[in-house]
């Protein structure tokens, strides 16, 4: 008796504040790239970690918000597209960073991307770069890399 | 060694007894200006003695419809598995934070997940770190005696052996504007009995 009444009461307790922001905080924040980025590398011609952001965060905003584009952002947490592809450009560009998303193929996966949508962005993203003065070399550098992964983003 | 010891006739019996003399228990849960409240939870625990524990591989689902989590609202009772199917088909990264249940399951496309074993008693608020608009909440009882409130606010607690009974009602949706309650009630008879439950405002 005395532990059911316990446990009711218990119950009661937690049955009364039932708003998300109560107990589903934020995820852990994400280890931040590194600000000064390996000399020589990729990252460090991309401009390190401000310039990096800069258009990454940029692109995704422009997309998300162009309704030509935004089909996939429905609903998305843009912050954290935001900091996986920071993440991901970082970890392959030589800046340090360890990558902690998912495959591309599973992001992508069930949201039928076309390849015109895919074109746009990556002509978003290079404007951006452009206004954010990365240099060209480094700009084709990243396109090249980047380039391959339409495989694992279109038509899924 | 006695194959049958006298205690498990007695289990037995009891067991056959309460099933005979159950009834069902319609609960109708008002918000407090009186209109119906949906998707409302509410649970009934005997004030005395403990409730049957759950059965085994007893499961329950909450499917992903649209970017949303459907039901949005569940109750269950301790150890029960929670399957996340994934009606979506795209990615989603669901989680909880609530000390009931901590944990984070990937759902993808065309991939099954495993589910979740919910042991805990107490409120479950699930999110998708994918889609932050996205919740849910589950309610994990150590009862087998609950229901769910449809559009018409009412909602059936089956199988109620007669005695006396602790109900809760709680309406996550109306978080802020109404409180959960608690009450006693004495349930007897076989016929099915009906009681109104109105939500206290408050947050």
């Amino acid at each position: 008796m005395g532990r059911s009444r316990w446990l009711t009461s218990a119950l009661f307790v937690l049955a009364v504040n039932t708003s998300p922001a109560a107990f589903a905080q934020a995820p852990p924040a994400l280890v931040p790239p590194p600000v000064v980025a390996p000399a020589g590398s990729l990252y460090a011609r991309l401009g390190g970690t401000p310039v990096v952001s800069a258009f990454v965060n940029e692109t995704i905003d422009k997309v998300a918000t162009n309704p030509e584009m935004n089909k996939s952002f429905d609903k998305v947490n843009l912050q954290h597209v935001k900091d996986m592809l920071i993440e991901q450009i970082c970890s392959l560009t030589g800046g340090g960073c360890k990558y902690t998303g998912d495959t591309m193929r599973d992001v992508h996966a069930g949201h039928h991307i076309s390849n015109a949508e895919f074109f746009d962005l990556v002509e978003v993203l290079r404007a951006s770069m452009r206004a954010h003065e990365v240099p060209l070399a480094a700009r084709n550098e990243l396109l090249e890399i980047l380039a391959p992964m339409k495989r694992d983003v279109v038509k899924l | 060694m006695n194959a049958f010891p006298r205690g498990s006739v007695g289990i037995a019996l009891l067991l056959c007894a309460s099933h005979v003399t159950a009834t069902d228990l319609v609960l109708e849960v008002r918000d407090p200006k009186g209109a119906a409240v949906s998707d409302a939870v509410m649970y009934a625990q005997p004030l005395s003695g403990s409730s049957p524990s759950v059965r085994p591989k007893t499961r329950a689902i909450v499917d992903q419809v649209n970017k949303e989590f459907v039901p949005r609202v569940s109750i269950v009772q301790a150890g029960t598995e929670v399957f996340f199917p994934n009606s979506d088909n795209i990615r989603h990264s669901i989680y909880s934070f609530s000390s009931a249940k901590t944990f984070t399951t990937k759902l993808y496309s065309g991939r099954e997940a495993a589910p979740v074993l919910f042991d805990k008693t107490g409120i479950v608020i699930l999110g998708c770190n994918i889609h932050d608009t996205m919740v849910a909440w589950v309610f994990v009882v150590d009862t087998p005696w609950f229901a769910r409130s449809g559009a018409d606010g009412a909602g059936t607690i089956k199988g109620l052996p007669p005695g006396d009974y602790t109900i809760t009602a709680a309406a996550p949706s109306l978080a802020g504007t109404a409180k959960s309650i608690a009450m006693t009630l004495r349930v007897e008879g076989t016929a099915p009995q009906r009681q109104s439950i109105s939500l206290e405002a408050g947050s």
